[in-house]
């Protein structure tokens, strides 16, 4: 493997000019020296910040404060991220060369970081250790590696495995879980029951995803199959094992053993306590929720390891600790990550917080030891296997997740589908970075052009220097703007013409490892872009949203404020607030509710509709009214926006038109049309351009509803998508790129919806 | 825009009506239709209202029960019993005080700065002639077309070249005038009669003494609007705040409260508690603000 690391030095940049643009490539440019700097028997001291993720991070300061008392004149700053948003975080800060000492990062981040050469390499701190990576599991150890380094060491363990009703399987006269596939198959034929009679499944043996890559990563592991070879990059996905294994989860679906979609509101645990499903595939952290919040159901769940086929396996994720190539302080950072991996410290996080010790050790405590369940997932873990550890496994995630969904929602062909993952695969190893890149000399060329430049513009200005004289009388409109000016030129159009400049180039992972590897490629990406299906989609369901979504909201908004400005409604107050409700309820809020209300099966809307005796429909599962349902919501959602803004405009209306229509004797009707209209119109221009602009940006809806898209990308936005390349997979030039014809297209639509206002707006 | 006293009307039916209009008194026949008018439209907006407003009830409900009651299907209204723990929790894991005081510090201070700034430039607009302004005003329009989502990286690098990262005015200062409020602001100050800037420069107001005194108290409907979106955005940002701020005494509510939430496990109460806490304060500004949609324009613009 030949790509360009270590030989990164501290590059002087060339120039300020191109400020924002030099500085996303130097600052990549920047990680501080390897240090070498191994037990020099000197006591530890000094200061470094460790960050983790979400609630775990709250308990990690108990941990802190042991190792401080271990080494007095040391300090642990731990700072909480949340799990939302962590991945943008950690790549803005090594993109910005602010990284903290030490991290948590997930088993499937490590070679995304390491692949930056932002990670700093453990061997000679492992030398001299206590610790080795034997003592952890070894599916565990395996994410410690990139590309034959180490680079992290194992903090926490999870797994998936079967949570099931072992009420409803003895019922079925199952005394054990199914321990292979065949046994799978006739747990699912003899547990799939149409209790009452009417032709509908009341209870399925199963819940399986049909977006869940890590539930199918274990089927295809036991089925032999593999996905690629993390050393060779060698795809190792076209075989008659992945066809096999794709056949079976398929097979699971078809025969309705499992729902086709999930169907659960707020997660599977409440649907199983009610016996719509009986089993399902999850990770330890479910333990607890099930202990806490289906307390009733005690005694009649258990675990069970993951059926085997040709071999045992299940998906081993976690999370490992990792030391940042811009430490001050490696020895401290060493002291710590080797700390937190003690068997005995493993075991206090794990009582503390619940997460599984990767250190086998730990597993010898009879706290873990005597529990059945913790049993289960001990006999997992030591067959459990991680992902391969390449830096765009993210990509690999999104891969496998589409193919699964086609495979299950559109039924395709096993054998098609195989071919399509190993294309993909195919496809995502190319994408590869191997050489050097033509970006350094050519934004040295930039700079040195803009001095002519300059020159050329103070020419220009000294000899028209009697016409800018001559716009002294401007004075006053010169004065207002320049703050504004200045202060949108630096924060606005700055950052701009730089995502304009990175559309043209190949600026990705590999270029915050090295950025002379970065190159200028032209109109490359726009080029990829248009011969990519996915942004065809995404353009179809964007223009869908707003072709439909946004006259219903302006619509929606415009009769709630004519009927909020009208005289004779009384309590307006309550009114007004009451509808603007929904614009400040935050959108995870907002999600947890309409979820309630669209779910498949215990569904508000369909319990309605069940009165009046319509079918069950899928809502935001069903591929086509997923995005007929986001619109909905997004109706509900937005109209107080424009609404406020409606109502401001009709106050603008002089009180004395109307009484003179009404002397008139006009209509209400005619009153509207041919006075409210006319006098609101600035106002619904306005109204009209935002709600265009914001809505060819939706992007929140799809993400939290509908997991990110689904299903079948019938509800992927062009905003969602170039998020996830541009903070998922990290493709900046490709994202940018995508922004820009986004960009483009919105322009056109917006001029012509302002040519049309024009007349009026300037008379 | 008419200035110009309506012409007096003549035909006595006519004067009959106007002179009903005048009183605003209610009478039977013509004002009993309005009247029903009235009630038909309460009605409508009340299941409207209802709709609107029901998932905020949920939340409320929600984070008031304990967990095993939250997943409860059918969900159920009243929380028996109730619990604050998930309120509790919050204070007692977030240093409350620090986060809310960081969230209001900043936002009012957006709120304030950039209604001053796009009004100003709202008013530029809509009121002098200069070269190129449709252009240079076309150029603003065309920026808010650009997705953020790529232009967050440029600008936390500027930010930290800048020596702002972790600190109120790296949130603050860019922040400070928006394409969005200028454009709002613009589309308001049309309809403000040139007549009144004109009287004002006749009685020898200052070119700044215009903006403040006569053309600000004349769009509190849309500076009230605008301030209501402006606070409400600022308040609930999650992802630059996330970005920029990277210490945790810094943090703003919507960030701190992520970091109580697990990578799989949602405690959904906790969640609710959360997300009321952060409603609460703008529903309170909106709740105060709505009532100067009201006001401004209606009386003067008639003068």
């Amino acid at each position: 493997m030949t790509r360009l690391t270590g030989t990164t030095m501290a590059q002087d940049a060339p120039g300020r000019l191109l400020l924002v643009l030099l500085l996303a490539l130097a600052a990549a440019a920047m990680p501080a020296g390897l240090r070498a700097g191994q037990g020099t028997g000197e006591p530890l001291q000094g200061t470094i910040s460790v960050w983790a993720m979400g609630d775990e991070a709250m308990r990690l300061p108990e941990l802190a404060r042991r190792f401080e008392a271990e080494h007095p004149g040391t300090r642990i700053r731990v700072q909480a991220i949340p799990w939302t948003g962590a991945h943008q975080r950690l790549l803005t800060s090594v993109a910005g060369n602010v990284t903290p000492d030490v991290a948590q990062l997930g088993t499937t981040w490590v070679p995304e970081f390491a692949a930056m050469d932002s990670l700093l390499p453990l061997e000679q701190y492992l030398e001299g250790s206590d610790i080795s990576l034997e003592d952890f599991f070894e599916g565990s150890a395996e994410t410690a590696y990139f590309e034959g380094r180490i680079v992290s060491i194992p903090w926490y363990v999870d797994t998936r495995v079967f949570f099931y009703r072992t009420d409803l399987a003895e019922e079925a006269g199952w005394d054990h879980f199914p321990r292979t596939w065949e046994e799978l198959e006739q747990f699912g034929a003899d547990l799939t029951l149409d209790r009452t009679g009417d032709g509908r499944i009341d209870q399925y043996a199963f819940q399986l995803p049909t977006r869940g890559e890590q539930e199918l990563f274990g089927f295809i592991r036991q089925a032999g199959a593999d996905l690629l070879d993390s050393e060779t990059m060698e795809v190792l996905a076209d075989t008659p094992e992945m066809t096999e294994a794709l056949a079976f989860y398929q097979s699971l679906f078809l025969n309705n053993y499992t729902p086709w979609q999930d169907i659960a509101a707020l997660g599977p645990h409440q649907s199983m306590a009610r016996g719509l499903f009986v089993s399902f595939i999850s990770g330890p952290w479910f333990v607890g929720i099930f202990e806490r919040e289906v307390p009733q159901l005690a005694g009649r769940w258990a675990v069970a390891p993951l059926p085997g086929h040709h071999r045992e396996s299940s998906f081993l994720g976690g999370s490992n600790m990792a030391i940042f190539r811009g430490t001050r302080n490696p020895d401290l950072a060493w002291a710590f990550v080797e700390f937190l991996a003690r068997p005995e410290v493993q075991l206090q996080w794990y009582r503390e917080v619940g997460n599984l010790p990767a250190s086998r050790a730990a597993w010898e405590d009879p706290s873990l030891g005597g529990d059945e369940r913790w049993d289960v997932f001990r006999r997992q873990l030591e067959v459990a296997e991680p992902p391969p550890p390449v830096e765009f496994y993210k990509a690999i995630e999104d891969l496998l997740q589409n193919q699964q969904e086609t495979l299950i929602l559109s039924r395709r062909d096993p054998a098609e589908v195989t071919g399509n993952l190993a294309a993909g695969l195919e496809r995502l190893v190319s994408l590869r970075r191997t050489e050097e890149g033509n970006l350094a000399p050519i934004v040295q060329t930039i700079l040195w052009l803009l001095w002519p430049l300059g020159a050329a513009l103070a020419l220009v200005a000294f000899f028209k220097r009697r016409q800018i004289a001559g716009l002294g009388r401007y004075k006053t409109p010169f004065f207002f703007l320049l703050p504004i000016l200045l202060h949108l030129g630096v924060f606005l159009v700055g950052p701009i013409f730089a995502s304009l400049l990175l559309s043209f180039t190949n600026f990705d992972i590999y270029s915050l490892g090295s950025w002379e590897s970065t190159s200028f490629i032209g109109i490359d990406n726009y080029r990829l872009l248009l011969s990519d299906p996915l942004v065809g989609r995404a353009l179809i369901n964007t223009f869908y949203f707003v072709g439909i979504g946004g006259p219903l909201t302006i619509g929606v908004a415009l009769a709630l404020a004519l009927a909020l400005n009208s005289a004779v409604l009384p309590q307006k107050g309550f009114f007004r607030t009451g509808i603007f409700l929904p614009v400040v309820t935050p959108l995870v809020a907002v999600a947890v509710v309409w979820r309630w209300i669209y779910a498949p099966r215990d569904g508000i809307l369909n319990y309605l509709l069940g009165l009046v005796g319509l079918p069950e429909f899928g809502w935001l599962a069903d591929p086509n009214l997923a995005m007929p349902s986001i619109i909905a919501m997004s109706v509900w959602k937005n109209a107080g926006f424009s609404m406020v803004i409606f109502l401001a405009g009709l106050q603008a209306i002089p009180r004395n038109v109307y009484e003179a229509s009404d002397i008139d004797g006009a209509s209400r009707w005619q009153t509207f049309l041919y006075i409210t209209l006319p006098m609101l119109r600035p106002t619904l221009v306005f109204v009209i351009i935002i709600t265009t602009i914001g809505y060819m940006q939706f992007f929140a809806e799809p993400f939290i509803m509908t997991d990110q898209g689904g299903p079948e990308h019938r509800t992927l936005s062009i905003v969602l998508l170039l998020y996830q390349e541009a903070f998922d997979f990290f493709n900046i030039g490709y994202a940018s790129a995508i922004a820009y014809t986004l960009c483009v297209i919105i322009a056109a639509i917006s001029i012509i919806q302002i040519r049309f206002a024009r007349g009026e707006e300037y008379s | 825009m008419s200035l110009a006293p309506s012409p007096p009307v003549s035909t006595p039916a006519r004067a009959a009506v106007r002179q009903r209009v005048r009183e605003r008194e209610p009478r039977f026949g013509w004002r009993t239709r309005e009247r029903l008018f009235g009630v038909v439209l309460a009605t409508v907006m009340l299941i409207v209202v209802s709709a609107m407003i029901g998932p905020f009830i949920w939340m409320f409900v929600t984070s008031l029960k304990t967990a095993d009651q939250i997943i409860e299907t059918p969900p159920t209204l009243i929380p028996r019993p109730a619990t604050l723990q998930h309120f509790a929790r919050l204070f007692d894991e977030l240093a409350f005080l620090r986060i809310f005081l960081n969230s209001l510090i900043v936002t009012t201070s957006i709120t304030a700065v950039s209604l001053f700034f796009n009004s100003l430039g709202g008013y530029t607009f809509a009121k002098f002639n200069f070269p190129y302004k449709n252009l240079l005003f076309m150029a603003l329009i065309l920026t808010m077309m650009v997705p953020m989502q790529v232009t967050m990286l440029p600008a936390f690098l500027l930010l930290k070249e800048l020596g702002l990262l972790n600190t109120y005015l790296g949130l603050i200062l860019p922040a400070m005038s928006s394409v969005f409020g200028i454009f709002l602001m613009r589309q308001f100050i049309y309809s403000i009669p040139d007549s009144l800037i004109e009287s004002g420069r006749l009685d020898g107001c200052s070119e700044l003494r215009i903006f403040w005194s006569i053309i600000l108290p004349q769009c509190r409907p849309a500076l009230a609007a605008l301030g209501i979106f402006t606070f409400m955005a600022a308040w609930q940002d999650f992802l630059f705040p996330l970005i920029i701020l990277h210490d945790e005494s810094m943090y703003t509510l919507p960030v701190a409260l992520a970091t109580l939430s697990g990578q799989h496990a949602t405690d959904w109460g906790l969640l609710m508690a959360g997300s009321l806490v952060v409603i609460l304060p703008i529903a309170t500004v909106f709740m105060f603000m709505q009532r100067r949609f009201v006001a401004g324009i209606t009386l003067t613009g008639m003068k």
